[in-house]
Parts: C-alpha cells; sequence; structure tokens
C-alpha cells in the first residue's frame, strides 16, 4: 500500500490567526521501504505526522494525500488506522484509568471488525497480547500497565511500538520514537521495528539522530525546513547531516 | 428467622420531604407524588437471580421474605430476631412510608462469607429496615442488592452499630432501573478501632437518594465511602454524607459521577470534627464527569472544624472528557462513541474496582457501563 503526499499544505489554529507549518510536502512512500524524515526543530516533522493522523487542531490548506489510492485526508481519524495507517506520537497522551491491555483489545477488535476480521473475546487476549508483547520486546508486564499513564517516556515510547504491532499497520509513521530512549531500549525498538517490516510494509521514522538509522536501515532520507522536503537522498545523507547539521538551510 | 412485623402505622404524620429542606436542595422532588405500580407477589424463582442459591435477607415490598435454600453464615443464625412495635415512618430513615418491617441482626463471630440484604420493590409504598450490630472484632461482608420490578416508592435503611475493633464492608448497588422511588438512609456507629467501608454503585431513576450518617465515636474509628453514581436520560442520584467525628480518628471518601443527556446527579457531603477530635484525619474528594451539556451535577463538600490538630482536606471537581485523550483514543482506532465510553469506564472503575465482594462488582460494572 502506498502513502502519497501531494503538494500538502496545512496550518495551526484558525485562517485568520493561525500559523502555517507545511508548505508543500511531496513524498511518496513504497511497499516495503523505509523512509527517514530529518530536520531541525520546528522544521513540520511532527505536524506532518499529526495532520496525516487526523489531529484536528491542525488544517490541510491545499494538496492532498491518499493511502492505496484512497483519500486518506477525507478519513476520519479512527477510520485511517482501520485503513492501514499508524502513526506513533513522540508525546504519547497519558489516559489514566485505562488499563493497557484491555485498551489494545478494543483497538484491536475496531480494526479487525472494519476488516471483517474475527474479534477477539476478552477471555482470549491474554495468550495473543502476550505474543504481541513478545514480538514487540516491551516488558512483560504492560498488559496491565496504565495507557502511558505511570509510564516513563521511554516506556511510553515502546507502548507504542506495541501499539503498532497491534494494529499491525501497512504504513507506520514514527515520529521521534527514538528520543528518550536509553541505548538498549533504542536497540530494542529497532528489533522491533525490522521485525515488524515485510514487503508490504512501510515505516517513515522522523527522528534528529543517525543512531536509529544505523539500527533500522533507511531506503531514503528526506530533509524537512520550513515545512517544505528541502533534499532527498540515499542512506549518505543522513551521515552528512550528522556532520554539517543544517546551517546550510538557513535552520 | 423470626416472625415479622408489618403495619400501616405513622407515615402519614409525617412530611414530605420538599427542595426546600437543606439536604434534599438538589433533589427534584416530583417523582414522590407520582403514581405507583400496585404491589404484586413475586414468585421465588424471579428474585434467584439476585442471590442463587445463598441465603439472604430478602424483602419484597418493605416485608420479610423467606431466604433462599442455602444454610445461614454460621455466626448469624441465631442471631436473628424481629422488633416488634411500629414498623413505619421513622424520622431517623429520613421520609415516612406506608408498609414496612425492621430486622435485627447480631453477628457474633466472622460469618466467612457475605452477608446479603435483598431489596425488592414491586409498586406501592414500602420500607424496609435493618439494625445490624457487629460484636467486638468480628470482621464481615455486606451486600446490599436493590431490585426495582415496578414503579414503587421504597425506602431501606437502619442502623448499623461496630464494636471495639470490628469491621464491615459494605457493598451497595442499584441492580436494576428505578422508575419510581428508591432512598436509602443508614446510620452507623462506629467503635474503637473499628472500621467501616461503604461502597455504593447507582445509577439512578425517577428519584435515587442515598444517605449516610457514621458517628466516628472513639479513638480509631475508621470509615471509607467509595460511590459511584453513573446517570443518564432525565434520570437523578443523589448522595448525602455525614461523618462525624468524636475522637482522633480517620476518614476517607471519593464520589465519582458520570452524567449523560440530561441526568442530574449531587453529592452533598459533611465531616464534621467536634472538641475532642484532635488528631482527626478527613478527606472527601468529588469528581463529576458531565459528558452531556444538558447534564447538571451539584457538589457541596463541607468542612465543619472544631477541634485542633486536625487535617481535613475536601475537593470537587466538575468536568467534560479530555479532548486529547479522545482524539490519542481516535488514533488508535476507536470511534468517537468507543473512546466515550472506554473513558468513562475507566473513570468509574478507580470505585469499582475497590468493591471487594467480586459478584456485587460485577453487576455494579454492568449495570454502571457508561
Amino acid at each position: 500500500m502506498t502513502l502519497a503526499i501531494t503538494n500538502l499544505h496545512a496550518r495551526v489554529g484558525d485562517e485568520a490567526t493561525g500559523k502555517a507549518l507545511l508548505n508543500g510536502i511531496d513524498l511518496v512512500v513504497k511497499p516495503g521501504e523505509v523512509h527517514a524524515i530529518m530536520g531541525p526543530n520546528g522544521a513540520g516533522k511532527s505536524t506532518l505526522a499529526k495532520v496525516l493522523a487526523g489531529h484536528d487542531a491542525y488544517a490541510v490548506t491545499a494538496g492532498g494525500a491518499t493511502l492505496g489510492g484512497a483519500d486518506l485526508l477525507a478519513l476520519e481519524p479512527h477510520e485511517r488506522v482501520h485503513a492501514g495507517l499508524f502513526v506513533g506520537f513522540q508525546y504519547p497522551v497519558e489516559v489514566p484509568g485505562v488499563v493497557n491491555g484491555e485498551f489494545l483489545r478494543l483497538a484491536y477488535n475496531a480494526r479487525a471488525k472494519a476488516r471483517n476480521q474475527p474479534e477477539v473475546a476478552a477471555k482470549d487476549w491474554a495468550p495473543k497480547l502476550a505474543e504481541y508483547i513478545r514480538q514487540a520486546e516491551a516488558p512483560e508486564d504492560f498488559a496491565g500497565r496504565g495507557l502511558n499513564a505511570g509510564l516513563s517516556g521511554g516506556q511510553r515510547k515502546r507502548n507504542e511500538i506495541l501499539q503498532m504491532v497491534v494494529l499491525d499497520p501497512l504504513v507506520a509513521v514514527l515520529d521521534e520514537t527514538d528520543s528518550g530512549l536509553d541505548i538498549d531500549a533504542i536497540k530494542a525498538v529497532a528489533r522491533g521495528i525490522n521485525a515488524w517490516r515485510r514487503a508490504d510494509r512501510s515505516v517513515v521514522l522522523i527522528t534528529h539522530f543517525q543512531r536509529l538509522l544505523d539500527l533500522v536501515q533507511p531506503d531514503r532520507v528526506h530533509v524537512l525546513v520550513g515545512g517544505r522536503l528541502v533534499e532527498s537522498g540515499g542512506p549518505e545523507l543522513s551521515a552528512r547531516l550528522e556532520r554539517e547539521g543544517y546551517g546550510r538551510w538557513g535552520a | 428467622m423470626g416472625r415479622v412485623s408489618t403495619g400501616l402505622l405513622g407515615g402519614a404524620e409525617l412530611p414530605e420531604p420538599t427542595a426546600a429542606d437543606e439536604d434534599w436542595r438538589y433533589v427534584a422532588c416530583a417523582p414522590l407524588a407520582a403514581a405507583t405500580d400496585a404491589a404484586r407477589t413475586v414468585p421465588p424463582a424471579e428474585l434467584r437471580p439476585w442471590f442463587g442459591d445463598d441465603a439472604a435477607i430478602v424483602l419484597v415490598d418493605g416485608q420479610a421474605r423467606p431466604p433462599g435454600p442455602g444454610d445461614w453464615p454460621a455466626g448469624l443464625a441465631a442471631s436473628i430476631s424481629d422488633l416488634t412495635g411500629p414498623t413505619v415512618g421513622d424520622p431517623a430513615l429520613g421520609w415516612p412510608w406506608r408498609q414496612g418491617a425492621r430486622q435485627r441482626l447480631t453477628v457474633t463471630r466472622d460469618p466467612g462469607r457475605p452477608l446479603r440484604l435483598v431489596c425488592v420493590a414491586t409498586g406501592g409504598r414500602s420500607g424496609g429496615a435493618v439494625e445490624l450490630e457487629l460484636a467486638p472484632g468480628v470482621q464481615a461482608d455486606l451486600a446490599i442488592v436493590h431490585v426495582h420490578l415496578g414503579a414503587a416508592r421504597a425506602h431501606t435503611g437502619g442502623t448499623i452499630r461496630l464494636g471495639r475493633g470490628a469491621r464491615l464492608r459494605v457493598s451497595e448497588i442499584q441492580a436494576t432501573p428505578v422508575p419510581g422511588v428508591l432512598t436509602t438512609g443508614w446510620t452507623a456507629q462506629v467503635g474503637q478501632d473499628a472500621g467501616l467501608v461503604w461502597h455504593l454503585a447507582a445509577t439512578g431513576g425517577g428519584l435515587v437518594r442515598h444517605r449516610i450518617d457514621v458517628d466516628l465515636a472513639q479513638t480509631g474509628s475508621e470509615f471509607g465511602l467509595h460511590a459511584a453514581l453513573a446517570v443518564r436520560g432525565t434520570d437523578q442520584a443523589h448522595l448525602v454524607s455525614r461523618i462525624l467525628h468524636r475522637h482522633a480518628s480517620p476518614s476517607r471518601q471519593l464520589v465519582k459521577c458520570l452524567l449523560d443527556d440530561a441526568a442530574r446527579t449531587s453529592f452533598d457531603g459533611l465531616i464534621a470534627m467536634v472538641p475532642g477530635a484532635d488528631g482527626s484525619d478527613a478527606d472527601l474528594q468529588h469528581r463529576s464527569l458531565v459528558r452531556s451539556p444538558k447534564a447538571r451535577a451539584d457538589s457541596r463538600p463541607q468542612l465543619d472544624i472544631r477541634a485542633d490538630e486536625v487535617k481535613a482536606a475536601h475537593g470537587a471537581t466538575i468536568g467534560q472528557l479530555d479532548p486529547e485523550e479522545v482524539r490519542y483514543l481516535r488514533m488508535r482506532g476507536l470511534d468517537p462513541a468507543a473512546a466515550a465510553t472506554l473513558l468513562g469506564t475507566a473513570y468509574l472503575e478507580e470505585v469499582l474496582a475497590a468493591i471487594p465482594h467480586a459478584g456485587v462488582a460485577a453487576i455494579a460494572r454492568d449495570r454502571l457501563k457508561p
């Protein structure tokens, strides 16, 4: 399933006082590919992830995005998940009182129902979730923990990866999943991503650091500055950015 | 189980409550004047779902019925007796009824399994009262289950006395919708180093109002209240608590209300610490989650402190679903209704998870499902 973004413009806030954050992004991610998006703070990386997820604080002002040829932006946020998109957030929201395991079962079942697949009863969920936890290399106690509440920043990122594995998307956009993680956790997350990858699954990694890209080898690297992709290249581009920074684009 | 006395006494002389009464100020009292269904005979099989094969104190329209076929808990068997004389219209229980019974239970040793009080209302105006006394050191659980099988005006309440070191956990739930009126009124006296914990789960009705008065009479007396009121439609549910600290004693209260549609809830809680209650420690928290602009939640936490060196905290919050949480759940595949349901469930779970009786907790979760 191909994710195709065409001349995407978006702003935060209303028309009169809002601020344009995406100023014409073009990007095509084909099945099986890994794309990395790098850029300085405030470049619009997280905005791109949120716009694709359907965050209602952002308004698309021009352009569009399709997933498997269907108009992604016409879908409600939950419908985008059902269509095969997963967006892992830089700052996952704490939801006090919601137990992670039960939330994951409901999310799994919502997706299964949309796909006309069988839902999983509560009594049958524990062994299935245990297998997902193993695949994601998440801590075993995540099933009984709160949904991000009471988790450290690093644990929340690992919980995002667990959610990705459970929801079984075809395109995953991971926004700074590596930030806040210690070295071992980055390796575990990278193993989780690599284990999840398949010929029909693609990943967009938004990151500041080369370290994750050493572990999850990208096919393409893009530089996002001022709401635009200003340069694209192969894996060598990230190494150059690590050495030279973003100064050449005035950032 | 002994003879049950019933009657049609007294009630007519007592005034009806109105919203002008201080502790009825948030209640829409019109249902008190509404017509009720005629009371009817209930076959035992129809009651069985509420207590299975276990023995239970069963009050049907205020009158005691034979218990289920099981054995009574050992510590209770020989202790049940009736009070004779007038049984209705007791001002201490709040307001009058027209038909009812009063039972006295003394628990002399740990029963080993929960006591059950099943209060069934089929129609008419009725009331049932229980006097429960736990001997020193006894530990017991009491499940109170309210079942309404018709439009009735029903009252249940009574007195609870806990001897020194006794422990009682009460789980009180509304097992059915209440098309008419349900009121309760309990007065508890907690002895030295004794503890009373009260769990309440209610979904409201035409008029549902619970009241509990607790006298922490001795040093080390403890009280805890965990209440969940989840109300929708045009139903209403109200809770009043009056906690009196007379010696150094702790109390904790957490009341959570979840409102949809045009529902109404209120919590009116008073913590009083009189001279001599020095060293007491009380906390009262009331939270309301309002999911509809037409719903109304009232809160009235009160402190009356006349003792020294005490801790007394109270707080009340009334809010809506956190849009960030809803958004996050939607971005994980839940539609808006499913997200709201999950958040409502999680909101109440803090209270429901504390219910000690698994069967009662299951009924409560099912009834309070947002």
